[in-house]
C-alpha cells in the first residue's frame, strides 16, 4: 500500500518534469541553430526538483509532497520565462534557486528547534527596523521605490527579509499574550516597519507586511473590534497616503484609466493588459509574444508575459496552483504540533497568499498596481531566497507536525 | 480551538479572494480584451503585418472593402466615393482609427486561429493567411447615405433595430484610407478631426432629438400627460441670477421680438428658455407640444419632472453610458442634473451640457420601434478563414430594455406624429409608416447655424429600420436632416431592408 500512498504526486511531479522538458526542447530548437544550453538547463531544472523531492521525501517522511512541486513548477514556469527572454538572467536565477534551496533546507532544519527563534525575537525585531532603517541612508532607488542596499556586487532587497522575520516576531508576541497591552512591542514593531516602507516608497512591501500582521493578529487572537479596527485604521492611512503621496495618486490614477496617460504613467499597466489580451486563452506560444514591451517583464509583471505566451488558461492554473499551496499552508499549519509553529506557519501562508494576489491582482487591473515580485516566479536574488526560507519553514513544521502525531499514534498503540 | 477555527475561516477568505482573482482574469480578457488588443499602441499587431497575408475585409454583400494585393500592400476600391464613404468602418492601415482595420485585426492577422494552425505555419516558413472580415455594412447604402449629405458634415447610421446590425454608418468629413501614409508624413492635408469616426465618437448637443427622452419620462413619472392641454405663449421667463423660474413673467410679442442679440437668451433682465424662430403654440396637447418640438412645453415638464428623475430616464436609454459593445469603440454622452430651473428646462430640450452620439440616439430610436429593447449594434457580420471555415457569425444581442413595452408604444405614437404632421414631415417615405423626432441643436451663441439631427424608425416589421443623421451646422432638423433621413430610409427599403 505504501507505494501508492503518494501516487497523485507522483503523477503531478511526471506532469511538471514533461512541461519543462517540453518547454525546454522549444527552446531549444527556437533559433535555427540548436541550442544545447536549452537542454542542459532543462535538464539541471529537472535534476534540482528530482533531487529535492527524493533526498526530502526519503530523509524526511512527512514532507508536503505538493507544496515541493508546486514551488518547483512556480519556479520552472519562471526560468522557462526568463530563458526564453535572456538566458543569461535565467543562469543567474537558477543560482539563486540553488541558493534558496539551502537556505530551505536550512529552515527545515532550524523549525525544529522553534524556540530558536523566540529566543532571537529582539534581534530580529532590531535586525529588521534597522535594516529598514539603514535603506533610507543607504539605498538604492528602483522604480522610485528605495528598497535595494548594495553591498560589494550584489544587491539585495532588505524588505524580503523583513517580511519573513516579521511572521516569526507575529508568531512570538502573539503565541502568549491575547492582551493587548501584553503586545505593544508588537504594534509598535509593526507599526515601525510599515511607517518605514512607507517612507521608502515600497508600498507594495507596505501593503503586505501590514495585511500579514492583521490577519495574523485576527487569527491569534480573534478579537473582532481590534482587528476591523486596524483594518479601519489601515484604510484611513491608505487615504492619507493618497493625499500625501503623489505616486499613491498616480498608482490609483492609472488604475482607473491606464490609456489616459500610455505614454507616461500608465505605460506598464497597458502594456501589461495588451500582452494579457494578444495572448487570450491558449496563448501565442512559447517564444512568440513579444515580453520586453512591458516594463519589468521578467520581475513584477512575469504574469502578463506568462499570460501571453501560454495563455489565461495557464493564468488560470498558476493561480490555481498559488491556491493548492494556500491550502496546504494553513493545512499544515492546522496539523502544527504548538501554537507558536502553527501562527509562523499561517503566517507564512498569508504572506503568499497576500503577496501572490497583490501582484496578480495588480497586473490584471483587479486592483491598484503595487510593485511586489511573485512569489518563486519572479526574478530576482532575494526574492527567491525569501521565497523558499517561507516553503522550507512550511514544510519544517509540516514534518514536525507528522512526526508528533506520528509518535502519538505510536504511544497509543502499545 | 479558536484560532484553529479562525484559520479555517481565513483559509475559506484566501479561496474566495483567489476565485475572483481567476474569474475576473478570464472575465476581463473577455470583455476588454479586443479592446486592448486592438489598441494603436499595440505593437505586436504591426509585427505581424510581416509575418501575416491579412484578411479581406467586405461587405454584407460580398463587395470588397479592403484586401492585400500580392506585393503584400493594402489596397482599397477604386471607386473613391465608396472608400470616402466606408472609411470609419473600415478604418486604416496604421493603427490611427478603430475601424476594422484595427479593431478585428485579431481576425484579419490570424491571432484567432487555432494552435495548430498556427503551429502548422510556423512550420512550413511561409506567410499566414489571416481571416477574412464580412461587416454588416451595406456599399450601396453607404453610399447613397454619403452622397446625401451634400457639402455638410456629420454623421449617419442606419441599423436594423431587431438584429442590432449596422447598415450604414457613415461620417464626414471623412479621410481617405488609400493616402493615410500621406497624411501622416504631411504629403497631404486632412481636417484635423476628419479621422473621428462622429456616428460612435461625435459628442453632439443633441437638442429637441433629446425630447424623446422627456416625453418618455413624462409619460412615466407624470400620469395623465398624455391627457392634458398646454398654453404656448412663448418664453419662459426665469431670474437672472437665481435662474428660479417665474411663472408670473410673461412676455408681449413685441418684448419678444426687441431682444438684444449681444445677451443671448436674455429678454430685458429676464433669462428665458425660447423656442426655435420664437413661435407660439397657443393652446397644445402633449402630442402636439412633441409634434411641433415645443420648448415651452417641454421645459414645464422637465420641471415639473425633476432633475434626479429625468437623470436616470436619460442613463437607462443609455445617453450617457460608457457602452462596452463586442464590435466597437463609443464616446459616452452626457446628462447633468441641473441645479437651477433655467438649467434644468434647457436640459429638457436637449441643452444646456446635454451630449449625445449618433449612434446612442439612433439606438434609443431603435429602441422605440422594438418595443423597448434596444439591440447592440453589431458591425461584424462573419469572419471566415482563408480556407473557408466560417468561425464567428453575428448573433442579434440585447443590450438593454430602454422602457417599457408600454412606454415604446407610447413614444413610438408621438415619433409618428412628429413626421405625419409635425416638424418631421419630410422624413415620410410612401408605403411605410416612418416615426421620428426631430433636433435643431443650438451650438453657441454666434451667428453659427444650428446643428440639424433627424432621429426616428420605421414602424414595419417587415422594415425594422433605425436611422440617425446629424449635419453639422445644418439648419433646422425638419428642413435638412429629416429629407436626408427620407432617402436612405428609401433606398435601405429598395435594397430590401
Amino acid at each position: 500500500m505504501r507505494r501508492f500512498k503518494h501516487a497523485s504526486a507522483a503523477g503531478l511531479l511526471t506532469l511538471i518534469i514533461l512541461f519543462e522538458l517540453t518547454a525546454f526542447s522549444l527552446l531549444a530548437f527556437r533559433n535555427s541553430t540548436l541550442d544545447y544550453t536549452a537542454f542542459i538547463f532543462g535538464g539541471i531544472l529537472v535534476g534540482m526538483l528530482l533531487f529535492q523531492y527524493i533526498a526530502l521525501t526519503s530523509i524526511f517522511r512527512h514532507v508536503d509532497r505538493y507544496l515541493l512541486i508546486i514551488a518547483n513548477f512556480l519556479i520552472a514556469i519562471g526560468l522557462i520565462v526568463q530563458y526564453r527572454i535572456d538566458p543569461e538572467i535565467a543562469f543567474k536565477q537558477v543560482m539563486w534557486f540553488g541558493v534558496g534551496m539551502l537556505a530551505m533546507v536550512f529552515c527545515i532544519l532550524l523549525m525544529r528547534f522553534p524556540n530558536f527563534f523566540r529566543r532571537i525575537n529582539w534581534l530580529l525585531i532590531v535586525g529588521s527596523l534597522g535594516l529598514l532603517a539603514a535603506l533610507l541612508l543607504v539605498g538604492n532607488e528602483v522604480y522610485g521605490a528605495k528598497n535595494w542596499i548594495t553591498i560589494g556586487s550584489q544587491s539585495f532587497q532588505p524588505s524580503e527579509f523583513v517580511k519573513v522575520a516579521t511572521v516569526f516576531v507575529l508568531a512570538h508576541w502573539l503565541t502568549n499574550s491575547r492582551d493587548i497591552r501584553g503586545i505593544w512591542p508588537l504594534l509598535a514593531y509593526v507599526f515601525g516597519v510599515v511607517a518605514l516602507l512607507m517612507v521608502e516608497k515600497d508600498l507594495g512591501a507596505a501593503v503586505l507586511i501590514f495585511g500579514t500582521a492583521l490577519i495574523v493578529f485576527y487569527v491569534a487572537t480573534g478579537n473582532k473590534g481590534l482587528t476591523a479596527l486596524g483594518l479601519a485604521g489601515g484604510g484611513a492611512g491608505a487615504v492619507a497616503s493618497y493625499y500625501l503621496f503623489d505616486h499613491v495618486r498616480v498608482r490609483f490614477a492609472i488604475w482607473k484609466n491606464p490609456w489616459a496617460t500610455y505614454s507616461g504613467n500608465g505605460y506598464q499597466i497597458a502594456q501589461g493588459l495588451m500582452a494579457i489580451a494578444s495572448g487570450g486563452l491558449w496563448g501565442m506560444g512559447l517564444t512568440r509574444g513579444s515580453p520586453k514591451l512591458i516594463p519589468a517583464y521578467h520581475t513584477d509583471y512575469i504574469f502578463a508575459v506568462i499570460c501571453e505566451e501560454f495563455g489565461v488558461i495557464v493564468g488560470v492554473c498558476i493561480i490555481a496552483f498559488y491556491l493548492v499551496f494556500i491550502i496546504r499552508g494553513a493545512l499544515i499549519a492546522l496539523n502544527a504540533p504548538d501554537r507558536f509553529t502553527m501562527l509562523v506557519a499561517f503566517g507564512c501562508t498569508t504572506l503568499i497568499t497576500l503577496q501572490s494576489f497583490i501582484i496578480i491582482a495588480g497586473v490584471i487591473k483587479l486592483i491598484p498596481l503595487t510593485g511586489i515580485t511573485l512569489p518563486f516566479v519572479s526574478y530576482g536574488g532575494s526574492s527567491m531566497i525569501a521565497s523558499m526560507m517561507l516553503l522550507g519553514i512550511l514544510e519544517g513544521v509540516a514534518i514536525q507536525g507528522g512526526e508528533t502525531l506520528e509518535r502519538a499514534l505510536k504511544e497509543m498503540t502499545p | 480551538m479558536n484560532t484553529r477555527n479562525n484559520i479555517k475561516g481565513l483559509l475559506i477568505v484566501f479561496c474566495v479572494m483567489f476565485v475572483i482573482l481567476s474569474v475576473y482574469l478570464v472575465y476581463t480578457t473577455d470583455q476588454y480584451g479586443t479592446r486592448w488588443f486592438a489598441s494603436p499602441y499595440n505593437s505586436r499587431v504591426n509585427a505581424q503585418k510581416n509575418n501575416v497575408i491579412a484578411g479581406d475585409i467586405l461587405d454584407r454583400n460580398g463587395v470588397t472593402l479592403a484586401t492585400t494585393d500580392s506585393e503584400g500592400d493594402r489596397v482599397y476600391p477604386s471607386d473613391t466615393s465608396l472608400r470616402l464613404a466606408t472609411a470609419h468602418v473600415v478604418g486604416d492601415n496604421y493603427g490611427q482609427t478603430f475601424g476594422a482595420e484595427n479593431f478585428f485585426s485579431k481576425y484579419l492577422l490570424g491571432f484567432d486561429q487555432s494552435l495548430f494552425t498556427r503551429v502548422s505555419t510556423a512550420l512550413s516558413g511561409r506567410p499566414g493567411n489571416g481571416s477574412d472580415v464580412v461587416l454588416t455594412i451595406d456599399s450601396k447604402l453607404s453610399d447613397t447615405a454619403f452622397s446625401a449629405m451634400g457639402n455638410f458634415d456629420g454623421a449617419v447610421v442606419v441599423m436594423n433595430y431587431k438584429t442590432g446590425e449596422l447598415l450604414a454608418s457613415v461620417s464626414k468629413p471623412s479621410f481617405d484610407p488609400k493616402y493615410v501614409a500621406d497624411y501622416l508624413n504631411g504629403k497631404k492635408d486632412l481636417d484635423s478631426s476628419a479621422m473621428v469616426n462622429r456616428v460612435n465618437s461625435g459628442k453632439y448637443t443633441p437638442g429637441s432629438v433629446f425630447k424623446m427622452v422627456t416625453a418618455l419620462a413624462a409619460v412615466r413619472y407624470l400620469p395623465g400627460v398624455t391627457e392634458r392641454t398646454f398654453h404656448c405663449d412663448g418664453p419662459l421667463a426665469f431670474d437672472a441670477k437665481t435662474g428660479k423660474y417665474l411663472p408670473d413673467v410673461h412676455f408681449t410679442s413685441e418684448e419678444y421680438k426687441q431682444t438684444d442679440e449681444t445677451k443671448a437668451g436674455m429678454i430685458g433682465e429676464y433669462r428665458v428658455v425660447r423656442d426655435y424662430n420664437d413661435e407660439y403654440h397657443g393652446d397644445i396637447t402633449f402630442a402636439q407640444a412633441f409634434a411641433k418640438s415645443c420648448n415651452h412645453v417641454f421645459a414645464q415638464l422637465a420641471m415639473e419632472i425633476g432633475a434626479d428623475r429625468l437623470a436616470r430616464v436619460a442613463r437607462e436609454v443609455g445617453i450617457d453610458a460608457d457602452f462596452l459593445f463586442s464590435d466597437m469603440v463609443t464616446a459616452a454622452g452626457s446628462f447633468e442634473k441641473a441645479a437651477t430651473d433655467v438649467d434644468l428646462a434647457w436640459s429638457g430640450v436637449g441643452q444646456y451640457t446635454d451630449i449625445a452620439t449618433p449612434l446612442s440616439v439612433c439606438l434609443l430610436a431603435g429602441s422605440a420601434g422594438n418595443g423597448g429593447v434596444m439591440m447592440q449594434p453589431k458591425l461584424l457580420r462573419e469572419v471566415r478563414t482563408s480556407s473557408g471555415a466560417v468561425t464567428h457569425q453575428v448573433q442579434p444581442e440585447t443590450e438593454r430594455r430602454a422602457m417599457s413595452a408600454a412606454e415604446a408604444a407610447a413614444l413610438a405614437d408621438l415619433m409618428v406624429q412628429v413626421v405625419e404632421g409635425g416638424t418631421g414631415r419630410s422624413a415620410r417615405v410612401s408605403g411605410v409608416t416612418v416615426a421620428g423626432k426631430t433636433g435643431t441643436a443650438e451650438v453657441s451663441s454666434d451667428e453659427k447655424a444650428p446643428n440639424a439631427w433627424f432621429a426616428g424608425f420605421v414602424r414595419d416589421d417587415a422594415h425594422p429600420l433605425a436611422v440617425c443623421v446629424v449635419l453639422e451646422q445644418g439648419g433646422s432638423g425638419g428642413s435638412h436632416a429629416a429629407p436626408i433621413a427620407a432617402q436612405v430610409l428609401k433606398k435601405a427599403i429598395s435594397l430590401g431592408y
